[in-house]
């Protein structure tokens, strides 16, 4: 439930790039870097989990971050209840729980900060946060959900070497947080 | 009839035959979760999460002491949960049990992750034939 949080918040910050570059203006423009950009953009560098292969630095952050996030997630008795698929064993030669949480949000963030190699789809906050079109939603979530979320949000990003001083981690939290009146629906 | 019953049967083999159980990949890495019942120090957490890491096929581990969770990810090619629970409850006589999630639980947990058309049809399939 919470990582479709981050997925929204960096829908939000990606629409505002697809908005700008829609403007009619006839004078060449610079292109604005994307938040993606700022956590590393699309420079290919080595994969540490897959030896010999390639990713792209601004993925490869936003997966050890989740990755980090995960686990602070998982261990936290305020939010995890929401998260035990994470604990989903090995199905017929697909990923794992974890491994599908982690690339689903990966992307969904990869996607929402403006990168372009990556595709993401899911539902809109609003219906995935409400139990009445959301059979995968037991209840509504509450403030301290929200709360529980960002805390581990940031707890996870720090663990993964991104203090919460960041800048591009600021602007990940704000777009986190303005999605707030859209995951609490009570 | 006959050859909407034989293409259904084709079609349930052809599922079999896709999802059957192969050899595990030696890159997937699975979650487990070990809840304890006494009350951890950091110095117990840090101890068990020493622990974890030495142990073969383990990837990643967190400990919480204030929720007292063992978390840990691990290669299945090299491992199982199981193994590594059973040896962590020998060597830390702690009251402790890996938590594994009912298949109800998981199906409402995260709705970021919709089960697959392909899920749908396979878990139709095995519990059907």
């Amino acid at each position: 439930m919470k990582n479709l949080i981050i997925v929204s918040v960096i829908a939000l910050s990606f629409s505002s790039v697809v908005f700008q570059s829609c403007k009619k203006d006839d004078t060449p423009t610079k292109t604005m870097p994307t938040l993606y950009d700022s956590l590393g953009g699309s420079a290919m560098v080595a994969d540490p989990a897959n030896s010999g292969q390639t990713i792209e630095k601004g993925r490869l952050l936003i997966r050890s971050i989740v990755d980090s996030a995960i686990f602070v997630i998982a261990g936290d008795t305020a939010i995890n209840g929401h998260f035990v698929t994470l604990l989903g064993e090995v199905k017929n030669g697909n990923l794992s729980g974890f491994q599908r949480l982690s690339k689903n949000l990966t992307d969904f963030v990869a996607v929402g900060t403006g990168a372009k190699d990556y595709q993401y789809t899911g539902l809109d906050m609003v219906t995935t946060h409400d139990p009445a079109k959301n059979p995968r939603m037991t209840g509504k979530a509450d403030n301290g959900d929200m709360d529980a979320f960002e805390k581990d949000l940031f707890t996870g990003a720090a663990q993964a070497g991104v203090p919460a001083t960041t800048p591009a981690l600021i602007s990940v939290g704000k777009i986190v947080e303005s999605l707030r009146s859209k995951v609490v629906q009570q | 009839m006959i050859a909407f019953g034989i293409l259904t049967i084709v079609l349930a083999i052809h599922i079999y035959w896709v999802t059957r159980p192969k050899a595990t990949d030696p890159h997937k890495i699975v979650m487990a979760r070990i809840d304890i019942k006494n009350s951890l120090s950091q110095q117990d957490a840090d101890s068990i999460k020493t622990w974890l890491y030495h142990q073969k096929g383990v990837d990643h581990v967190v400990v919480n002491p204030q929720s007292k969770i063992a978390l840990f990810t691990f290669y299945p090619a090299k491992v199982s949960g199981d193994q590594i629970v059973s040896k962590f409850q020998t060597s830390f006589h702690y009251d402790a049990k890996r938590y594994v999630p009912t298949q109800e639980e998981i199906a409402n947990s995260c709705p970021a992750l919709p089960e697959s058309v392909t899920e749908k049809i396979s878990s139709f399939v095995k519990h059907n034939f």
